[in-house]
Order: C-alpha cells, then structure tokens, then sequence
C-alpha cells in the first residue's frame, strides 16, 4: 500500500514537466527602462546569449498592458530575476513611481535588489550599453568625484516609504556622464554638483573623494559621517584625512559647509526629519554641520635607500 | 497499519523536534501578525506569550497524562473535539504551507497537486510511526541549523540599526494571543506519547522548558533582524520578509540569490509538523472507529477539505486553538482531581 502512495505521489510530479521550462525558452531581461509620455513606453533588453541583446518596445497605458503585449509579442516566457538595471525617464511623475513600485513589489519573481538610475532621454544606444558598464561608472563616481552611488531598487522603495523622498543617481545619456543625483517622488529636482555631494556625505557613502574648487584638486581620504541627533540640533559630522597645508583644510572646510548650508536651505530636508522621528524628537531641529580634516603628513619621497 | 511507537524516546531528540514545532508557523501566523504593529508592541507581545506559554508548559507537565491514549478511550466527547480542533488546524497548515510553495516555488502548478503530493507525503511518514517523525526531524534538524547560520550570519551587513527606531512606548492591541496560540498548539500533539515511553522524564520536562526559552530568544532575535534590515513600512508591504531579507545578500558576487535556501526550512518546518498533526488525528480517530481503513478515511477527508477551501480563516484556526488548548488542560486538571 505505501508503495502505491509513493507511485501515486511520484505520478503527479510527472504533472510538472509541463511546466519545466527550457532556458532557450526563457526571455532572460537584463535592463528596463521607463518612459512616460501620456501612456507609458517600456524599453526591454532580452538576452539572447553572452554577448548579444535584442531590445524590445512597447506602448501602453499601464505598465502591465506594456508587458502583457511584450509577453504576447515573444514567443518567450518573460523572466525578470536576471533584471540588472531600471532606467528611469527624467519626465516621470509621483504617479508614475507608484505605478512602477506597485508592479515590480507585485512580480514574485523580481527580486527588487536591481540598480535603478535615471537619464534625460532614453535611447536604444543607451540601452546597448552594458549594465555593468553603468555600474563600474557609479562605482567610479563615487570613488572620485562623490557625485552617486549604485543604487538599489529595494532602498528606493524603504526611502519612499519613510521619508517620501529618494536620491537616484542621474547620468546624461548622450554623454554618458553622471551628473548627480535626482531627489524624486515628493521633489522631482536634480540636484547640483555640490547638494549631490552633501546627500551622499549625510547617507555616509563616500569613502574617497577629490574636490575641485576653482579649478584645483582636493584629494579626501577614508571620510566617514554620522548623523548626531541633540536635543534641539541635527548635526552631520564628517571627519576625512588630507594630505596637504592648514590653508587647503581651511578652504575645503568652507566649500563643505557652504554646500551643506545651500542644500538645506534650497532642498527638501526629508531624510533629517525621518531622522529626527526616528530618535523621537520632536518640533523644529536646526541642522548643522561639522567638518573634521585630520592633515596627513606628505611621503616625504623614496622608501628606498 | 499505524504503529504509534515503537521504542522509547529520549529528551534530546524530542527537544529537537520540539524546536522545529515552535518555529513551524512563524511563516504562515506569527510573521503576518507582527506586521503593522511598532516594535515596543512585538517585543512586549513576544514577553507576554513567552510568559503565557510558560506557565502553561508547567502546568501541562505537573499533570502529564500516563497516557492519553487509552484514557481518551472513555471519553468520547472529549476525543471528538480534540479531533476537530487537531482537523482544523491541520487544513490551516496544509492549505497556507502549500500556498507558500505555489507561490515561490511552483506558481504555474495547480494548488490542488501541491496539497496532494505534500499530503501524501506527510501520511507516508505518519505511517511510519512517531518514532521515525522524531528521527526524521532530528536528521533534517543539522540542514534546518545551517540554513539559519547562513541567513543569519551573511545578512549581518544588512542590518541597520535606525530602522529599530523609534522605541516608543505606543500599545494599541498586542498580537501575543497569536502569537501564544501558534505557539504553544503544535506542541501539545506530543502529548500522545505515554510517560513510561520518555527515558528520564524529569530530563524531558527540564529539556521542554530550555528550549522553549531558547526558541522565544532566537525568536525575538529573528524578528528584530527582519525589522532592522526591512524597517516596519516596507515589511507591512511585502508577502514573505524572511524570504526578501535573503534576496540583497551579495558577497563577492559569489553568495548571492539565497532566498532559494530558506524555503528548505519552511518545508521542513511545515512538512514535520503537517505530518504530526495528521498522526495526532488518525490516533485519536482510532480510538473512536477502529477499522482497517480509519487511516484512508482520515486521509481522504482532510484532502477534500483542503481542496474545497481556498483558506481557512484565521480566526476559525485561533478559536479552534484555544478550545484545543483550554480542552488539554481541563482534561489533565480532571484526571489531577481524580
């Protein structure tokens, strides 16, 4: 008897080789990106092997009717765990990026964990472009000039939650440069070379940075920033090391504060308010900042004798 | 066809299956209850349930019943409940557990297959004997540990420890009801081992308590873990934290896409305790129509339940657990009069 339960067991998993599907099968898609334009216009990057890619677009009204149309279009099952980078249209509003979080947070197989950038106009050359060349760019940025970071679709979605606001990295699609970041959902605003700076130094993402101030190079090394909450002040603490004079020290501690002050003062100071919720403080917080350059001294020239 | 037990039982092993007990509905009750509440909330739920559950355990163990089996023999009434509220809680395990697996698993496969194969597989264990669930569960025990330490220990990056704020003091309603009764409910099919059939039965109780205590503190450490690396917004939003908290793991590029792993603990945890509650069922059942068949019906009938619900509500599975709790306790306090 337990042998016929076991067959009968193993028989309805032969119901499952209908289901296996073959990788020839599979639509693999590596980059989306979104444009919206009174309906929305999705670009789609298939793998086809290695080193090939085909890209696909589609209209529609809804995201869903965009990739039902796709779906209906291949011949492919669509498979979404493989998605690399999101880029996003500079023209997308608030209801555009709920309508985009809703989708990927109701695919079960997207794993959300994908970079997300946005750009000012969006091509089939820009899209041609490997996603992680556009990784290795972000990584380069934020090693030398601290303009962005990678980032995850996933930390988009925590920002919206808690402080309706999120930073995404911008990067110009004709040149292919970063330009900063963008602050959308509540703002749609890209922010200058100086505020991108200072948000990346408030989420603590720079490690290496080179400053140029009238047109000469400050090169900070193994910076950190912490937040401090007091009882009635915010206080963004960066602490770096320089190789160079007092006097330099003296001139990038003026550059950083003024861009912080310039940034509180002409942006949206959400992630500090979320701050200052988190650590249960309440009413008006003044936010300040606290530069602390430690001056290495110069290698005084060959190791060698 | 049933053999209930064929050689006696030691303390650690049943402490071992009394842990994967414990943490067998933290996928389909106890993560779905903590969503939307805030942290000071979970933690002091987490302490009353601990409390609650205690205090129960003691009470249970003052009073444990020689055995329970041949002393439900005379009391039908008190078999047929135990039954309905063991056959309720069954169809609410099977049915959430296979929809977990549909949903990550197989999505294309009809929910029906799902349940079948995992319920047949669960009666071919029970078939097998207590004993050899007690084996089982202990061998699967090593793998289920593992996958704990990696989930745990390649996620440490992730954590976040602003996202545990703000500590507020705000109690609005406290899950520990739910969080006691999903508890404390899967371990009471245990009960149908009889007192001489336990080796060192002052070793078991004093064992039963140490892992309870271990289980609430890996419980509340699990909980706090998803929280600080999810924050509580974006887990009210998702279906399956525990299983997203594993997707952002990436280490050199090498240990990445690990969620696969942790659905082998969902199974193992949901498989074993499936399968116990089915031999609970056919035992007890046994007492009242003892056919060559009972085992056959028993099964038959929890499939077509299971298939004709799409979902068993939660509140019918929380009365049916408190009636099946308050009756294991008024059972043993009569026989303690007695």
């Amino acid at each position: 008897m337990k042998k016929i339960i076991i067959f009968i067991a193993v028989f309805f998993l032969l119901g499952c080789s209908n289901y296996y599907t073959d990788i020839n099968n599979l639509a693999i898609i590596n980059e989306i990106a979104i444009d919206y334009d009174l309906e929305y216009k999705v670009y789609v990057k298939v793998l086809k092997n290695d080193k090939e890619s085909d890209i696909f677009i589609e209209n529609g009204k809804t995201l869903d009717d965009c990739f039902s149309s796709l779906n209906n279009k291949l011949t492919k099952k669509l498979y979404l765990a493989h998605l690399d980078l999101l880029v996003l249209s500079d023209n997308l509003d608030k209801e555009n990026y709920k309508d985009i979080i809703e989708f990927f947070l109701s695919l079960e197989s997207s794993r959300n964990t994908f970079d997300t950038i946005i750009t000012n106009k969006i091509t089939e050359d820009f899209l041609k472009i490997d996603s992680k060349e556009i990784q290795n760019l972000l990584d380069l940025s934020i090693n030398s000039n601290g303009l962005a970071k990678n980032k995850s679709f996933d930390s988009i979605i925590k920002d919206i939650l808690n402080y309706r606001l999120s930073y995404i990295p911008y990067i110009d699609s004709e040149n292919k440069e970063v330009l900063g970041l963008k602050s959308i959902f509540e703002e749609n605003k890209l922010l200058d070379k100086d505020s991108s700076i200072t948000v990346n130094f408030s989420y603590n993402l720079i490690d290496n940075i080179t400053l140029l101030i009238d047109d000469k190079s400050y090169k900070l090394e193994s910076c950190s920033s912490t937040n401090l909450i007091d009882e009635n002040k915010i206080t963004l603490k960066v602490s770096c090391n320089y190789k160079g004079s007092s006097k330099d020290k003296e001139i990038i501690k003026t550059y950083l504060s003024d861009a912080f002050y310039k940034h509180i003062k002409e942006n949206s100071n959400n992630y500090f308010f979320y701050l200052q919720d988190k650590y249960g403080k309440k009413g008006h917080l003044e936010l300040l900042y606290d530069l602390d350059i430690s001056l290495m001294k110069e290698s005084s020239g060959d190791y060698f004798i | 066809m049933i053999i209930l037990y064929k050689d006696k039982y030691t303390s650690f092993e049943l402490a071992i299956l009394i842990f994967i007990l414990l943490n067998s509905t933290f996928s389909t009750v106890i993560i779905n209850v903590i969503k939307n509440h805030s942290i000071s909330e979970i933690i002091v739920s987490i302490l009353i349930s601990f409390i609650l559950g205690l205090i129960y355990l003691l009470i249970i163990f003052k009073n444990y019943n020689e055995d329970l089996i041949e002393s439900l023999k005379r009391k039908r009434i008190t078999s047929i409940i135990l039954i309905t509220c063991a056959f309720i809680m069954e169809l609410f395990f099977l049915v959430n557990s296979s929809l977990i697996f549909k949903d990550i698993l197989l999505p294309s496969i009809d929910n029906k297959i799902i349940i079948l194969v995992f319920l047949l597989a669960a009666f071919f264990l029970a078939s097998k004997g207590l004993k050899s669930l007690v084996i089982s569960s202990n061998l699967l025990f090593i793998i289920y540990l593992l996958i704990i330490l990696i989930s745990f220990s390649f996620n440490i990056l992730n954590v976040d420890p602003i996202n545990l704020l703000p500590i507020e003091f705000k109690i609005n309603k406290l899950p520990f009801m739910s969080i006691f009764l999903s508890t404390i409910s899967p371990l009471l099919f245990l009960l149908i081992i009889p007192k001489n059939k336990i080796l060192n039965f002052n070793d078991y109780k004093n064992k039963v308590k140490k892992t309870y205590v271990i289980f609430y503190i890996y419980l509340f450490t699990k909980i706090l873990f998803i929280i600080s690396i999810l924050g509580i917004k974006y887990l009210s939003i998702i279906k399956y934290p525990e299983i997203t908290i594993l997707k952002s793991i990436n280490i050199f590029n090498f240990f990445e896409r690990l969620e696969e792993l942790l659905i082998i603990n969902i199974f193992i945890e949901n498989f074993i305790l499936v399968s116990l509650a089915l031999l609970y069922i056919i035992t007890l059942t046994k007492n009242i129509i003892n056919f060559k068949f009972t085992n056959y019906l028993v099964l038959l009938l929890i499939f077509i339940l299971s298939i004709s619900f799409n979902n068993i509500s939660l509140t019918l599975f929380y009365i049916s657990n408190i009636i099946f709790i308050i009756v294991n306790l008024f059972n043993y306090k009569r026989k303690y009069r007695s």
